[in-house]
């Protein structure tokens, strides 16, 4: 057992906060496998596709504190989604994508908001040799920068009969509606109408298909707490800072007690965000379950990292409510994330369930 | 360089050599030990031993000598044990309603800052579980600011006379010695001019008298949060000790003492009390009794917002022990722990009161009562959740200060 980052984590963490400063917004998910900060996570087609560690967690806690849109969340919870469960002929998908040459959004949610369960917006019927896909996938973040996207439908209008495949974003007969998010992330309303996908770009299908979803949805969640939890650090690091040089009645903001106390529940609720999404990270990594896990900590963090840049902001003042002002930014990235890939009373239902439930099974 | 920090040094960098990667399991040998703990205790009770009902601290099992000492140095009866092992082993018996050891509290600051005549004095006894201390650290003026102690100990050049009060003791009646934090220098303020003792309960001049807790009527049923129905006033009425009986060097008392948290705050029995309610209380919920409340979509709510905690609490003990295993300091990561379990512990008590509904009143030997009245005895628990480890309010200021937030005494107030 460890729990405490070792120097080789903590060189990761360093050369991925120093990709992103120099990247910026800008930053392209080329650049990214080319500076191999991938390596130390993702092995290969291979399962278990990720080592045995909690480096993906890392990087995707420096992503939520640069801001960066860098699609790292849904690229990894792809690849790793196909590795587990897609179909030989998946591979070059997964090569393309690991290697920084594509780059893929996820359409899982659909329509009607709920994301944890089996319910999904699209249909797919077949006909003659090939998937026709009608129907809504709603909350899609990065569409129009990605070249692929994840999708999943019930075949011949049956959602006990779930498929995961992969249309390309520039197909034809997909409708995009583009909505602003609270972080000013343009997030996607798809609607499919008649969009075909062959059959050997469906992924999974069957019983394994259910699965998958479930893990891609698991898998988006931890990765949303894991910026979350990097956006909140972020804003802890400045909120002290800023209450050690800020006077006020004649001394630093640091000096006083209710001050002091603000700044210490931000910490200790960072380190438990923190904790509990490496925990999620490192049972993904191990190939084991981490559904559970990863609704623990995406309920969590959604409430405290909130809580987390709410402190943050009030201890800069006014200024922090100014645009661009970098806890603001935070706390609006944070704010989208908080209700994007479930909510906390969502995960805390799946939570129940495993304790109250289920428990028996395991 | 001395030996001591020689031997954290070598132990930090094997630990480093080792440690590649975050790691949440426990290794397949430390999985064994726990199992090994476990069958020891369930064999007891199979043997006859009685099962705990009432949550007084200080029960022993018979023959788990050993199970003590298990990661002291081999030299003083050590089992070659690691501190995730001693652990591993505290928390088992904690869960089961017995401390393993009760002088374990004494003798990691024993072996630290103890003479080798000092350590022959003491560890053969604490492991063979004959010697039992209680730490005296509070006083009437002082609870956690313990730089605020007012109990003088006077060095008559052969002897020191101890005078003052300490409150608030636990276990002091079932205790053979008392660690005491006393002001040696009584001219020096604060941290300066403190020193420890290593006192014997019966010596003389010392008066022991029982402060019933919350707790006292009926008493509190095993897996309570500070269940001790007492606590003690110790009156220190020129009570003399020898010199010998000083641990460490004279002024030196709060290096001694802050160590002596520093281990405590590594051990298993905080951390289990934290998370015990939470754990019968899902047991409970597991049952046909909890069947109501379990189907309920709000207390189900309520629930998994308690077992989110729960896993925090869990997380936050096995970091600290991670850390204190690797031999480096615990600071901010003990203080975090600490801030957060009590807390957690009392939000958990309330939650649970209101999840059961008024059968959650009821006291031990109540008709009715649920779980034999654990969970009213963990709501009256919950007052002193967030004093008994060190006030919450101080751990964060002193969380405050160890993640870089500048200090806001007065130069008067600055630690040496």
């Amino acid at each position: 057992m460890n729990l405490v980052p070792t120097a080789r984590e903590i060189a990761l963490r360093q050369r991925a906060r120093s990709f992103f400063a120099k990247a910026g917004d800008a930053g392209s998910w080329q650049a990214f496998c080319r500076e191999g900060l991938l390596d130390a996570s993702i092995t290969s087609a291979a399962t278990p596709p990720l080592r045995d560690s909690a480096d993906l967690a890392i990087l995707l806690e420096e992503l939520g504190r640069s801001l960066s849109r860098l699609p790292l969340a849904s690229n990894v919870a792809a690849v790793i989604t196909l590795a587990r469960f897609g179909a030989p002929a998946a591979s070059h998908l997964f090569n393309a994508l690991a290697g920084g040459e594509a780059s893929i959004c996820i359409a899982v949610h659909g329509c009607d908001d709920a994301w944890i369960g089996n319910h999904v917006g699209l249909v797919g019927y077949h006909e003659a040799g090939t998937w026709r896909l009608r129907g809504d996938a709603c909350w899609v973040e990065g569409f129009e920068s990605s070249t692929y996207c994840l999708v999943a439908f019930a075949a011949s209008g049956d959602e006990a009969q779930l498929a995961l495949g992969v249309v390309r974003t520039d197909a034809p007969h997909i409708r995009c509606t583009t909505a602003t998010s609270a972080d000013g992330e343009p997030l996607c309303f798809l609607e499919f109408d008649d969009v075909e996908l062959p059959d050997s770009h469906v992924l999974v299908s069957g019983p394994k298909a259910t699965e998958a979803l479930r893990h891609v949805k698991a898998m988006m969640a931890a990765c949303h707490a894991a910026q979350m939890v990097g956006a909140a650090d972020f804003v802890t690091e400045t909120a002290l800072d800023h209450c050690n040089q800020r006077q006020a009645f004649g001394a630093p903001l640091a000096a006083l007690p209710v001050v002091r106390q603000q700044c210490a529940e931000m910490r200790i609720a960072i380190d438990a965000a923190w904790l509990l999404t490496a925990e999620a990270f490192w049972r993904l990594a191990r190939d084991e379950p981490f559904a559970v896990q990863a609704s623990q900590a995406k309920a969590f963090a959604n409430e405290r990292c909130l809580m987390v840049c709410r402190i943050g902001q009030q201890l800069h003042g006014a200024s922090a409510f100014m645009q661009g002002h970098p806890v603001h930014s935070r706390y609006r990235h944070v704010a989208s994330l908080s209700v994007r890939s479930g909510t906390a009373a969502e995960h805390r239902a799946f939570v129940a369930s495993a304790l109250l439930d289920c428990w028996r099974m395991s | 360089m001395g030996p001591r920090a020689r031997r954290r040094r070598d132990i930090a960098v094997a630990s480093l050599q080792q440690r590649r990667r975050m790691d949440f399991a426990f290794t397949p040998a430390e999985e064994n030990l726990r199992g090994r703990v476990r069958a020891f205790i369930a064999r007891q009770h199979a043997n006859g031993v009685a099962r705990p009902t009432t949550a007084r601290l200080e029960r022993r099992l018979p023959q788990d000598e050993q199970w003590r000492g298990i990661a002291w140095p081999a030299e003083w009866g050590g089992r070659g044990g690691s501190v995730t092992d001693q652990f591993i082993v505290e928390e088992e018996f904690c869960r089961a309603g017995y401390r393993i050891g009760s002088g374990e509290t004494a003798a990691p600051h024993i072996l630290a800052w103890g003479t080798d005549a000092q350590k022959q004095m003491f560890l053969p006894g604490i492991l063979r579980g004959e010697l039992r201390f209680a730490p005296a650290f509070t006083e009437p003026g002082c609870g956690t600011d313990l730089a605020a102690v007012r109990l003088t100990a006077i060095n008559t050049g052969s002897a020191y006379v101890l005078r003052g009060t300490k409150l608030y003791i636990s276990g002091a009646d079932t205790a053979t010695h008392l660690i005491v934090l006393a002001r040696s220098d009584p001219s020096a303020v604060r941290h300066r001019g403190l020193s420890v003792f290593l006192v014997p309960t019966d010596a003389l001049g010392i008066r022991i008298e029982p402060l019933p807790t919350v707790q006292a009527s009926p008493p509190a049923p095993s897996g309570t949060i500070f269940g001790e129905s007492v606590v003690f006033r110790i009156e220190f009425e020129n009570a003399v000790v020898p010199i010998e009986a000083r641990l460490g060097a004279e002024g030196e008392g709060w290096a001694v003492v802050t160590s002596n948290l520093t281990m405590d705050r590594v051990s298993a029995r905080a951390y289990v009390s934290y998370v015990q309610q939470d754990e019968l209380f899902v047991d409970w919920l597991r049952s046909a009794d909890g069947a109501r409340v379990r189907n309920d979509p709000v207390a189900r709510d309520s629930v998994a917002a308690l077992w989110i905690e729960h896993e925090v609490c869990r997380l936050f003990a096995m970091r600290t022990l991670s850390k204190a295993a690797q031999g480096e300091s615990i600071a901010p990561e003990s203080l975090i722990e600490n801030a957060w379990g009590p807390e957690h512990a009392i939000r958990s008590s309330q939650r649970i009161g209101q999840l059961i509904g008024p059968g959650a009143q009821l006291l031990r030997g109540s008709e009715r009562a649920v779980n034999d009245g654990v969970f009213a005895h963990n709501l009256l628990s919950a007052y002193q959740c967030a004093v008994h480890h060190g006030g919450v309010v101080v751990m964060r200021d002193l969380l405050a200060r160890a993640i870089g937030l500048a200090r806001g005494r007065s130069r008067r107030d600055e630690k040496p």
